[in-house]
């Protein structure tokens, strides 16, 4: 697996921005071959969310864990590659002690968790059950009854150590959540009946992965079951289960997740402008424009189930009063986020209007088209963009009696040698938003001239920011990035060449269904590439 | 000793050689005594040899960086943007000059990985990480066994910081001193010279790592080789933490230059957009002294700001990269942020300055390593890289020179240098074009 992600980024170091899909060795199958068992660590998020399901949604979470690690630009497909540094056991360290204290120190939450009613601090029955109930919920599988004897051993000590039986509950919690049973979805898969000399998920496995797919947690008491009894191999109940999840609320939650990840939102939350030149800008517009972004894609994906074209061409949005202020239009809140409709004859439409796209790719004090129109390649139509030459300055010329505007002096750049192969394919589409200020404000002159905003996506002409949002959401790039981010959400892992046939067809129902990402979602969930792992001899 | 060096050397190498190579932890044992306190030797005077990390993105302006003149003492003289540490001219040694020897595949991001790993920049779908440890992780490799934290990372402006412990592995960085304080001086601190309070959680800590060691080794043997290595690194994590709470029911020796330092503020909101980064990183530097004089580490890494930061500065009209690539002519404005780096860098030599330690001070025990990942920030260039050592190591690094490497000798020689120094025999440093066995004879002692 490692040497397969090795080659592959070799060819992606190399390749020029004359091509804007990393080459491949070999051309990939028209078949699926599925990937090699993972072992993603949880991220920052799905540690929380499994913690909160099982423990209780009330506790307090740590406040620093080892941070996640970036693979395809996500971090759940880095959880697969993500390790455990020094600092990082201690966090972990810390997390368990402090999150198990909460518990066991609150008779309530600790009530709730228990199904016997221990009759003294040796109570070894009822530690053992308790151990094995919640060891089964943390753990997203059967404990073996080994597993339960070692943690109930350390808790035993704790009883005898400290006196009750709150404090055994309590330390076996430490000893479960700091465990690589909590800490890794570990998959080993078992022979598959249906595909000879192939493996597929076992079905804990399969309802790990369903359930932080989809609910960005763990699996509840109703999946383990069908997992327990194996009948989640079944495609019916597969498939019940997976109509089950996403009609809970906590699909919201990894949808959020998911986009987070997706649009870097995590980035857009540090927003970081220089007060004087915007003075739209506060520390907190950063955090606000995130979650304008993720109250779209909320919208969109669950509560009117729309065609996801819509993210980029929707003249609906969320808006705060700081972004009313910044958008020119009304607030309808005094607080929080409210839906508005902008104005139809404007510019502004869907996320490319929004701060966290125009805001975020862009700089301190100004405007960026190349910022913008790498953001749109690499995350919107998962095109490989390589970083700039490092030894070139990448200053872009000073305004002069020629070059006036932001274009007419990248333009000039753009003729530098070395320069230009990356940024004829980056600020054509940049230019679109050149009349969106580093902060995303409309501004109709940039130094005085008026902006010329036209251009084209990959052949397509376009006039402004306006006609740009079309022409990228009906195309089939749009279409398939969309996929394949969700897809590498869902399996957690990279996706590998054999899996390119997989999301080719999603895709392709992906756009025969109207763009419906709750679908699309289903589709994943229930496809062969999702639950299936490698075959003998593959490589 | 021969023999205990040549196996040291010889594990070293397998440790650093990359991600592929699956050691035996246990055997890392051998290199402690009976009471499994490793191996570090401390210097003459019986003080134990500390080193620190002191980082800044985004370079410097060399015309303005390199000292006119080299040599020793009265031979050389602080440049523009070294004078700053005119107070400390005695105490600090600057090496200009050389050339990091990796390839540089991405502006910034491998001259981090260069400087601070001695290797390339690992590129991983779409994504980059670091390829080996960090020169911090290295070192507390060997010299962080012995105290209560294994090293410490902070950052007046840190975001993450860069201390990785090979690919996909890094130790975050605190970013809040209050944080740090608490970290160090709360719950769980002993003054040394003082009973530990009997904590009986210690025993019971200690009983859960154990167990979660022997998961960690139960599962390494139904996984891959490339999972089997990260599960190598966490089981090493955890091992290293159970042995280091099995010292905290030990009675500390009384150590006369403790003492608990201020209780930082909790908050430093921004003003007018510029964060306090001279107050925050003058705390850091504050605590950390304190955390080294206590014992409570040996190993520290200060991350004022990162590379690519855009992080307003006082005094500057817009973020500190943008102004690398776009402020024309002389880079007024650029020399103003390097010389409030060099400023804050001399902070952290005055904290440790200020710390008397038997009949020298804390500094003396210290080798201090400031250095950014690239030299012009506006090229990105990874020659002529600006490098400042401060303290001598115990008497192990020459102190008032400038060394200027004619010949632009790989940077990855004064890391190694820099290792031995403080107590890590190592045979070589780096990967690649980073890879060097030779240290740099002009600043060793």
């Amino acid at each position: 697996m490692t040497r397969a992600y090795a080659t592959m980024v070799l060819l992606l170091t190399l390749a020029a921005c004359d091509e804007q899909t990393p080459p491949t060795t070999t051309p990939a199958p028209a078949k699926l071959q599925p990937a090699p068992a993972a072992m993603p660590r949880l991220t920052r998020a799905q540690y929380d969310n499994t913690v909160r399901d099982v423990l209780g949604d009330d506790l307090s979470l740590p406040p620093t864990l080892e941070p996640d690690v970036a693979f395809e630009h996500l971090l759940t497909v880095g959880s697969a590659v993500a390790k455990v540094s020094p600092r990082g056991v201690e966090l972990y360290e810390e997390a368990a002690r402090s999150l198990a204290a909460q518990v066991a120190g609150k008779p309530e939450r600790l009530v709730k968790l228990l199904t016997c009613k221990p009759t003294g601090p040796q109570d070894s029955a009822c530690l053992s059950q308790f151990v094995g109930e919640v060891g089964d919920r943390l753990w997203r599988r059967a404990l073996s009854p080994t597993e339960v004897a070692t943690i109930a051993a350390t808790a035993t000590k704790a009883a005898t150590a400290l006196g009750t039986f709150e404090q055994a509950a309590e330390y076996a919690l430490v000893q479960l959540l700091q465990a690589p049973g909590f800490l890794y979805r570990t998959e080993h898969g078992q022979a598959d009946p249906a595909h000879a000399g192939c493996k597929r998920l076992t079905a804990y496995e399969l309802a790990s992965r369903l359930a932080y797919f989809l609910w960005a947690g763990p699996p509840d008491a109703a999946l383990l079951a069908t997992a327990k009894d194996g009948s989640l191999h079944d495609p019916k109940v597969r498939a019940a289960q997976v109509d089950r999840l996403l009609a809970d609320p906590k699909l919201r939650r990894s949808v959020r997740n998911w986009a987070g990840e997706w649009l870097q939102l995590h980035d857009v939350a540090k927003l970081n402008k220089d007060p004087k030149v915007y003075k739209h800008f506060s520390s907190d517009l950063g955090p606000s424009a995130r979650e304008e972004t993720l109250r779209l894609v909320e919208h969109l994906a669950i509560d009117t189930d729309s065609d996801f074209r819509a993210f980029i061409t929707t003249r609906t949005t969320f808006v705060d009063r700081r972004l009313a202020a910044i958008y020119e239009v009304p607030a309808d809140n005094e607080k929080g986020h409210a839906a508005v409709t902008l104005p139809d004859y404007g510019e502004r439409r869907g996320f490319l209007g929004q701060v966290s796209f125009l805001g975020h790719a862009a700089h301190p004090v100004s405007s960026s088209p190349t910022l913008r129109g790498a953001f749109v390649r690499r995350f919107l139509l998962c095109d490989f963009v390589p970083d700039p030459p490092a030894n070139l300055n990448t200053a872009i010329p000073e305004p002069s009696p020629e070059a006036k505007t932001l274009r007419q002096r990248l333009t000039a750049h753009m003729n530098v040698p070395g320069c230009s192969s990356c940024h004829k394919t980056l600020d054509p589409i940049g230019f679109a938003f050149e009349r969106f200020d580093g902060i995303g404000r409309y501004r109709s002159k940039d130094n005085g001239e008026p902006i010329d905003t036209t251009g084209d996506l990959d052949g397509v002409p376009f006039g402004d920011l306006d006609s740009l949002a079309v022409v990228l959401a009906d195309s089939a790039k749009f279409r398939r990035c969309v996929t394949q981010k969700l897809y590498g959400y869902g399996v957690a892992r990279p996706t590998v060449a054999g899996e390119k046939s997989q999301v080719d067809a999603l895709a392709a129902t992906f756009g025969k269904n109207g763009m419906k990402v709750n679908a699309l979602m289903r589709d994943i969930a229930l496809s062969d590439g999702f639950s299936r792992l490698a075959c003998a001899g593959a490589k | 000793m021969n023999v205990r060096n040549l196996t040291r050397r010889s594990v070293l190498r397998g440790l650093l050689g990359g991600s592929v190579v699956a050691i035996g932890l246990p055997a890392l044992d051998r290199f402690c005594n009976d009471n499994g306190t490793a191996w570090a030797e401390p210097g003459s005077d019986g003080f134990p040899k500390r080193f620190g990390l002191f980082f800044w993105g985004n370079g410097i302006l060399p015309d303005r960086w390199v000292p006119k003149a080299h040599g020793v003492g009265g031979a050389w003289q602080l440049s523009d943007q070294l004078a700053p540490l005119a107070k400390h001219k005695s105490r600090i040694a600057v090496v200009t000059g050389t050339r990091l020897g990796i390839a540089n595949t991405q502006p910034h991001g491998a001259g981090a990985a260069g400087i601070l790993s001695g290797r390339p920049l690992l590129h991983q779908g779409g994504d980059t990480t670091f390829a080996g440890p960090s020169i911090d992780q290295i070192i507390a490799n060997v010299i962080g066994k012995d105290t209560r934290f294994r090293s410490l990372e902070f950052g007046a402006s840190a975001g993450n910081g860069y201390s990785f412990n090979g690919p996909n592995s890094q130790n975050p960085a605190e970013t809040n001193p209050y944080a740090l304080f608490e970290r160090i001086f709360g719950v769980g601190f002993t003054m040394p010279g003082e009973k530990p309070k009997f904590d009986p959680t210690l025993g019971l800590r200690r009983s859960v790592l154990d167990a979660v060691a022997a998961d960690l080794k139960s599962l390494r043997g139904q996984v891959g080789t490339a999972d089997a290595t990260r599960l190598d690194q966490h089981f090493e994590g955890v091992r290293q933490l159970e042995q280091r709470l099995a010292k905290l029911q030990l009675a500390p020796p009384k150590l006369d230059a403790c003492k608990v330092p201020k209780t930082p503020d909790k908050a430093y909101p921004d003003i007018e957009g510029r964060p306090q980064l001279a107050k925050k990183n003058q705390l850091f530097c504050e605590l950390v002294a304190y955390a080294m004089a206590c014992d409570q580490t040996r190993v520290f890494s200060n991350f004022l700001t990162m590379p690519v930061t855009n992080v307003l500065f006082q005094g500057a009209t817009t973020g500190h990269h943008e102004l690398t690539h776009n402020e024309p002519g002389e880079q007024k404005e650029v020399h103003a942020i390097t010389v409030q780096c060099v400023e804050m860098f001399a902070a952290q030599v005055d904290a440790l300055a200020q710390v008397q330690e038997g009949a020298g001070t804390l500094l003396d025990h210290c080798a201090v390593m400031g250095c950014s990942e690239v030299s012009l920030g506006k090229t990105h260039s990874l020659e002529e890289m600006p490098l400042i050592i401060a303290g001598s190591a115990g008497g192990k690094l020459k102190n008032d020179v400038h060394y200027r490497s004619v010949g632009g000798e790989n940077t990855s020689k004064a890391l190694l240098s820099l290792c031995r120094a403080v107590g890590c025999d190592l045979a070589e440093f780096g990967g690649e074009g980073g890879k060097v066995s030779d240290g740099l004879g002009a600043i060793e002692a």
